[in-house]
C-alpha cells in the first residue's frame, strides 16, 4: 500500500478505472478535484465513472411506450401487408404452428432470448387503455422516456448524496463541448447518466461543427440524441451521412437499421444489415440484428439459419445457442435442444429458466433420471418473478404423470405467484372441464382469455365447453 | 379439401347467367345449344311451350334473339352439321309430327317427310279408290274395317284412324270430305309420328363431321336419314314405343344407338361397317328410364325409382346408385380440359356431378329444375345450363380452376389419421440416448420414481404452506367461494382500483370488508376499506372501486399492493391478493 501512494494520483485512478473498480477510482478522482478543481483529466474520468455505472448498449436500449406504439406518426401504411410490418407478421411462416410453439403476451412466437423491445399493436389504443394495468405486460409506461431513462435518473439521484456533480444549467456547453479532449465524458455524462437530451443534443451539435462536420462519432451521436427524442427522420440523416461522408462502422449501420426498425420498415432495416455486412462480413452485431428481425417478422426459419451463422463464428453467442435450443425443442427435437442448453449452463449461466428448460428436455427425450432433478434445481434457485412459469411447467410433468390433483396444485401455485398468469388459467379450465364442474371451468377460461388476450386456447376450449353443454 | 366440401358452389361453379322470370315452358328433348348463326358464338335454342303455339327461340345469353312460331307440337330439336367440314352453318331439325323441319340460320329450308314403309296395301289402294270416287264412304269404312282387323288400327294411317274412331256417320262425311278435298288422284297417307330425334356422326368423330339424322317413331320405329341427300339410310323395328334416343360412334364405321321405349325396355342397336343390317340387344330396366348419357365407356341410366343404372356399352349391369331424391334429368358431364368426363344428376333443387360412379361435387339450385344442358355457351366451355319448373333459367359456369377429386366413401380410418406427422429425423443423439435408456432402464426407473415423488412432496408442502398460513392467495376450507377479479387502470399519479367479486354460492351473512395494506409513503387511497354488503347474492357482480394516487410520481417507483377481503368475525384473510403498481407518469397539471 505505501508503494501505491507513491503513484501519481492519477496514474493510479486510471488503473482503477481499468481493472473496473470505479468506485476508488472515483475516490481517487475527487481527491484529485479537491486539490486542483480545474484539472480536466480527472474531471474527464469522473465523468466516465459516473457513467459506467449506469452504462447500457444504447443499440439494445430500447423500450416503446403506449403512446409511441399507438400514436405513432411515423406509420406509412396503417394496413401493412404481412412481412412488411413488424406489427403484421408474417401469417403463413413456415415455422411451427402456435399450437406446439407458445406465444408471448405480445402476441409472437416464444423466443430464446428475452428482449427490450417487441411491439406489436395488439387491438386499439382504447383496449390497451381498458386492460387493467396489475399484469407485468400491461404495466409499461404511457411513453418511454418514462420508462427506463426515469430508472436511470434515480439511480443516479441516489449515487450523488451531495447534489449533482454537474449542474448542467450552469455548464457552458459551447466552450466544453467544441475541447476535444473532454467533450465525449461529458457527452456520455449527460447522455446516460443525467439523461438530458436537450443538453446532449447541444453538445453534439457543437462539437460536429467544431470538428467541421468531418467526424463520424459525433454525427452518431447526434443521430441518437435524435433518436431518444423521437425525431427519427435527423436520426436517419446524421447516421446515413456518418456512413456516406465520413467512416463506415458497424455500429452506424446497426443505428441505422434499429432506425428503420423503430420506423416500422423492417425490409429498410434488413438492407442496412445486409448492406453492413458487406463492409463487415460475418459480424456478430449485424448478424443478430438480421436475426431479431426476421424472427420478430415471424420468419422463424431465416432467423435460425442466421443464429447457426452466428454461432459458427462466436460459439460462445448465449442469444444464438438459447434461439436455436428453443427452436429446437418447439421442433420436436428436445434431444438437440438439451445440448444447446447444456453449453449455456457450461458457460456459466446458471438461473431458474435454465435449468427448467433443461429439465423439460430431458424430461421430453426421456432423459427421466436427469429430468425431475433440474426442476427440483430449478424451483431451489427461483426468484419471485419467475415462480408462476415455474410452476405451470411442473403442470406440465404432472399432467404427463397422469397426476391430475398435483397438476391442479402446481397451477394453483402458479396463479398464487402471479394471479395474471393466463396459461395457467386456461389449463385448470380444463382440469375442471373433465371434472365436469361447467361453471367453474367457464369462469376460468373467461378469466384466461381476459387476462392474456394472445391466448386462442381459453376461446377454443370456452366454445368447446359451450358446444358440449 | 374442407373447404371444398363446405363451399362447393363457391369453388366449382360460377353463376354466370340467372334469370327466373324467363318465362320458357320447355323440356329436355326441345332443347339444343348450337353454333346456329356460324359465328362460334354457341347459342341456346328451345321450343317455349308456354304459349298456345310453340315457338322456337334463339337465345344469345338468357334474351330471345329469333323467335319463329311452329305449326305442331314438336317432339325434339336437333342441331346437326350436313355439310362435309362446314361448322359455319349447321342445321336445325325439328321433328313435328312425320316430318323434320330443317332451319337454317333459323329460316325454314326444307320439310322431309319420312317415308311411308308399313302401310298395309290394301288401306292405300281404298284411299286412293275413294280419292277417285270409285269408292263411297260406306265402302270406305267397311273395308277399312277389314284392314284394321288384319293390322290393328295403331298400325294404320292416322286418316283411317280419325274414320274409324267417328261415332257418328255425320262425323264421317265431313271428315271425309275434309280429307278427300284438293286431292285428285292419291291421298298422302300416313301413320307416322316422330316420338324422338337425335343425331350420329357419319364417319368422322370430329364436330364438322357430317350428322345422321336417327328418328324414332310411335310404332317403333328407326330410321337413319342422310343429311346431305335426305334419304333412308336405314330402318329397323324394335318391340315397343322409342321414347329417348342415345346414339354414339360412326354411322358408316361403327355406332351403337341406345333406345329406351315407353315401357322400361332397353334396346342396343348395333351397326357394324360391313354389315348393313342392324343388330339388337335388349334389356330390362327395373323401372322406367328417364333418360341415358354415355359417360367414356359406360351407359348411365337415370330411372324413376330414384337409382343411377350404370351399364357396359353391351348393357351389361355394372352398378347401380340409389339416391334420396327423384331424379329429374341427367346430361353427359364433359370437360375437356381437364380430361372430366361424368354424369351431372339433377335432383330436385341440386346438381350432382359423377366422375366413375363416385359422387365429387354438389351445386345447389334455388328453384326446383325441369332439365339441365350442359355443354358451350357463348365462347365459355363447360357450361351448364338449368331450366326450372317455373320458367326461369340460370347459366353456371365451371371454373376452370376446378378440381374434383375421386374419393369413395370407404369405411375405414378417418382421413386425419393418414396425415403424416412432421416428425424430424432421428439425430445421432436421440440414438445414443436411446441406448444409454436400454442398458440401465432398472437405475434410470429408480431414480425418476425417487423424484417424482421428492417433487410431489414439494409440491404438495409449497401448497400446504401457502393453505396453511391462510394468506388468502389459495382456497382453503376457510375461505370462501368468491371469484375476485382487480383491475387497476390509468397512467398515474391517480389510478382507479377496480375489484369484482362473484360469489358462486349463497354466503353465511357476515360483516366483510376490502383492506388494503400498502406503502404509506408513496400512496395514498382514497378508501381504506371498503365495507362490504352482509347479505352476497350468488352469481352476482358486486364491484368496489377506488382511487390511488402515487404521491412522488417523480421517484418511479413500483411497489406492491395487497388486497385483503376480511371478515369481522376471522382473524385471518378470506382472500387476498397482491400487485405490482406500475410506474406512474409524472403529473401533468
Amino acid at each position: 500500500m505505501t508503494s501505491s501512494s507513491d503513484l501519481d494520483p492519477l496514474y493510479k485512478a486510471l488503473l482503477y478505472f481499468r481493472i473496473n473498480r470505479i468506485d476508488d477510482c472515483q475516490v481517487e478522482c475527487t481527491k484529485i478535484l479537491e486539490k486542483n478543481p480545474l484539472d480536466q483529466a480527472a474531471w474527464s474520468l469522473k465523468l466516465a465513472c459516473f457513467t459506467e455505472e449506469v452504462y447500457v448498449d444504447e443499440l439494445e436500449n430500447d423500450e416503446a411506450g403506449l403512446a409511441e406504439t399507438y400514436m405513432d406518426d411515423n406509420v406509412i401504411s396503417t394496413a401493412a401487408r404481412p412481412g412488411t410490418s413488424l406489427m403484421r407478421p408474417v401469417t403463413t411462416g413456415k415455422g411451427p404452428s402456435p399450437a406446439v410453439r407458445p406465444r408471448t403476451t405480445a402476441g409472437r412466437p416464444l423466443s430464446g432470448m428475452v428482449r427490450p423491445e417487441t411491439r406489436l399493436k395488439t387491438g386499439s389504443m382504447e383496449k390497451a387503455l381498458r386492460t387493467s394495468r396489475t399484469s407485468r405486460a400491461a404495466s409499461r409506461a404511457v411513453s418511454a422516456s418514462t420508462a427506463r431513462q426515469v430508472r436511470l435518473g434515480t439511480a443516479s439521484m441516489i449515487a450523488q448524496q451531495e447534489g449533482p456533480f454537474l449542474n448542467l444549467a450552469r455548464l457552458n456547453i459551447d466552450k466544453y463541448a467544441t475541447d476535444p479532449q473532454v467533450n465525449r465524458y461529458l457527452f456520455d455524462y449527460v447522455f446516460l447518466h443525467e439523461g438530458d437530451m436537450k443538453i446532449a443534443h447541444q453538445i453534439a451539435a457543437a462539437a460536429t461543427r467544431a470538428c467541421e462536420y468531418n467526424d463520424w462519432y459525433w454525427k452518431n451521436q447526434l443521430g441518437k440524441c435524435y433518436y431518444r427524442l423521437g425525431m427519427f427522420r435527423d436520426a436517419e440523416k446524421q447516421f446515413a451521412s456518418s456512413l456516406a461522408k465520413n467512416q463506415k462502422m458497424v455500429e452506424t449501420y446497426a443505428y441505422l437499421a434499429k432506425v428503420y426498425i423503430r420506423l416500422d420498415q423492417p425490409l429498410s432495416a434488413i438492407d442496412r444489415y445486409r448492406s453492413g455486412l458487406e463492409q463487415f462480413p460475418n459480424d456478430i452485431t449485424l448478424l443478430t440484428g438480421l436475426a431479431r428481425v426476421y424472427e420478430q417478422l415471424g420468419d422463424i426459419n431465416t432467423s435460425i439459419d442466421y443464429y447457426k451463422v452466428i454461432l459458427k463464428h462466436d460459439a460462445s453467442n448465449v442469444e444464438a445457442i438459447a434461439c436455436l435450443g428453443t427452436n429446437f425443442f418447439y421442433t420436436d427435437q428436445p434431444e438437440v435442444a438439451l445440448k444447446f442448453y447444456r453449453r449455456i449452463l457450461q458457460m456459466g449461466v446458471n438461473n431458474a429458466e435454465l435449468y427448467m428448460n433443461i429439465g423439460l428436455c430431458c424430461f421430453y427425450c426421456q432423459q427421466l433420471d436427469l429430468a425431475i432433478a433440474c426442476i427440483d434445481q430449478a424451483h431451489a434457485i427461483a426468484t419471485d418473478d419467475v415462480q408462476a412459469d415455474l410452476w405451470y411447467n411442473t403442470a406440465h410433468i404432472a399432467l404427463a404423470n397422469g397426476d391430475i390433483k398435483m397438476a391442479d396444485r402446481c397451477l394453483r401455485l402458479a396463479l398464487a405467484a402471479n394471479p395474471e398468469h393466463a396459461e395457467s388459467m386456461c389449463n385448470l379450465g380444463i382440469l375442471k372441464m373433465r371434472e365436469g364442474k361447467v361453471t367453474q371451468a367457464r369462469n376460468w377460461f373467461h378469466s384466461a382469455s381476459n387476462k392474456g388476450p394472445h391466448l386462442f386456447e381459453a376461446h377454443f376450449n370456452l366454445a368447446l365447453l359451450c358446444y358440449q353443454v | 379439401m374442407l373447404m371444398n366440401e363446405l363451399n362447393p358452389q363457391q369453388k366449382r361453379w360460377v353463376r354466370a347467367l340467372w334469370e327466373p322470370l324467363a318465362n320458357l315452358e320447355a323440356n329436355k328433348s326441345c332443347i339444343a345449344i348450337g353454333n346456329i348463326q356460324g359465328d362460334y358464338d354457341f347459342k341456346l335454342l328451345a321450343v317455349d311451350f308456354s304459349q298456345p303455339t310453340c315457338h322456337l327461340k334463339l337465345f344469345k345469353g338468357l334474351s330471345v334473339i329469333s323467335d319463329s312460331v311452329l305449326s305442331d307440337m314438336p317432339a325434339g330439336i336437333i342441331t346437326f352439321v350436313c355439310d362435309t367440314g362446314q361448322l359455319d352453318s349447321p342445321c336445325v331439325g325439328v321433328a313435328c309430327g312425320g316430318s323434320i323441319l330443317i332451319y337454317r340460320n333459323m329460316k325454314p329450308y326444307y320439310r322431309y317427310n319420312i317415308p311411308q314403309q308399313d302401310l298395309s296395301q290394301m288401306e292405300i289402294s281404298l284411299w286412293n279408290r275413294a280419292a277417285e270416287k270409285k269408292v263411297s264412304l260406306e265402302e270406305l269404312v267397311d273395308g277399312l274395317e277389314i284392314v284394321r282387323d288384319e293390322v290393328s288400327i295403331s298400325k294404320m294411317s292416322f286418316h283411317s284412324q280419325h274414320l274409324l274412331t267417328r261415332e257418328t256417320d255425320e262425323d264421317r262425311q265431313q271428315l271425309f270430305v275434309k280429307v278427300l278435298t284438293n286431292v285428285k288422284d292419291t291421298v298422302t297417307l300416313s301413320n307416322i309420328q316422330i316420338s324422338c330425334i337425335t343425331t350420329v356422326k357419319r364417319n368422322s368423330a370430329q364436330l364438322s363431321g357430317v350428322d345422321v339424322i336417327v328418328v324414332g317413331t310411335e310404332l317403333g320405329s328407326i330410321y337413319w336419314v342422310d343429311s346431305q341427300a335426305y334419304s333412308l339410310l336405314s330402318y329397323t323395328q324394335i318391340q315397343g314405343v322409342p321414347e329417348k334416343l342415345l346414339a354414339f360412334g360412326q354411322y358408316d364405321i361403327d355406332s351403337k344407338t341406345v333406345v329406351c321405349t315407353r315401357d322400361g325396355e332397353v334396346f342396343i342397336l348395333k351397326k357394324d361397317a360391313h354389315k348393313s343390317e342392324i343388330s339388337q340387344t335388349r334389356c330390362h330396366m327395373k323401372s322406367h328410364v328417364l333418360n341415358v348419357v354415355k359417360a367414356r365407356n359406360t351407359l348411365v341410366f337415370a330411372c324413376r325409382d330414384r337409382t343411377l343404372v350404370f351399364c357396359s356399352l353391351k348393357g351389361k349391369r355394372l352398378n347401380e346408385i340409389h339416391l334420396d331424391e327423384d331424379i329429374v334429368d341427367i346430361e353427359e358431364f364433359n370437360y375437356e380440359p381437364r380430361q372430366y368426363i361424368g354424369v351431372l344428376v339433377a335432383l330436385k333443387q341440386e346438381v350432382h356431378v359423377y366422375l366413375d360412379q363416385f359422387l365429387v361435387d354438389k351445386l345447389k339450385i334455388d328453384l326446383p329444375i325441369e332439365w339441365i344442358k350442359f355443354g358451350r355457351l357463348g365462347r365459355e366451355e363447360g357450361v351448364l345450363i338449368i331450366g326450372t319448373t317455373t320458367g326461369g333459367l340460370g347459366v353456371y359456369i365451371f371454373r376452370r380452376t376446378a378440381i374434383l377429386e375421386e374419393k369413395a366413401e370407404i369405411a375405414g380410418a378417418p382421413p386425419a389419421q393418414n396425415l403424416k406427422l412432421n416428425v424430424p429425423k432421428r439425430s445421432k443423439i436421440f440414438v445414443d440416448q436411446s441406448l444409454r435408456e436400454r442398458e440401465n432402464p432398472q437405475k434410470i426407473h429408480k431414480i425418476y420414481q425417487r423424484d417424482l415423488f421428492m417433487l410431489k412432496l414439494q409440491t404438495a408442502k409449497t401448497f400446504a404452506e401457502l393453505t396453511s398460513t391462510s394468506s388468502g392467495l389459495l382456497p382453503t376450507k376457510e375461505s370462501e367461494p368468491i371469484d375476485f377479479n382487480v383491475d387497476l387502470h390509468g397512467f398515474g399519479p391517480m389510478f382507479k382500483l377496480t375489484i369484482k367479486m362473484v360469489p358462486s354460492v349463497p354466503l353465511p351473512a357476515a360483516n366483510r370488508w376490502i383492506a388494503f395494506t400498502y406503502n404509506k409513503d408513496e400512496y395514498s387511497f382514497q378508501d381504506r376499506m371498503i365495507p362490504v354488503p352482509s347479505r352476497l347474492m350468488p352469481k352476482f357482480t358486486y364491484t368496489f372501486a377506488t382511487e390511488i394516487t402515487c404521491l412522488h410520481p417523480e421517484k418511479g417507483l413500483q411497489e406492491d399492493v395487497k388486497v385483503l377481503l376480511i371478515r369481522a368475525d376471522r382473524t385471518q384473510p378470506v382472500w387476498m391478493a397482491t400487485f405490482t403498481m406500475p410506474i406512474s407518469e409524472p403529473n401533468i397539471l
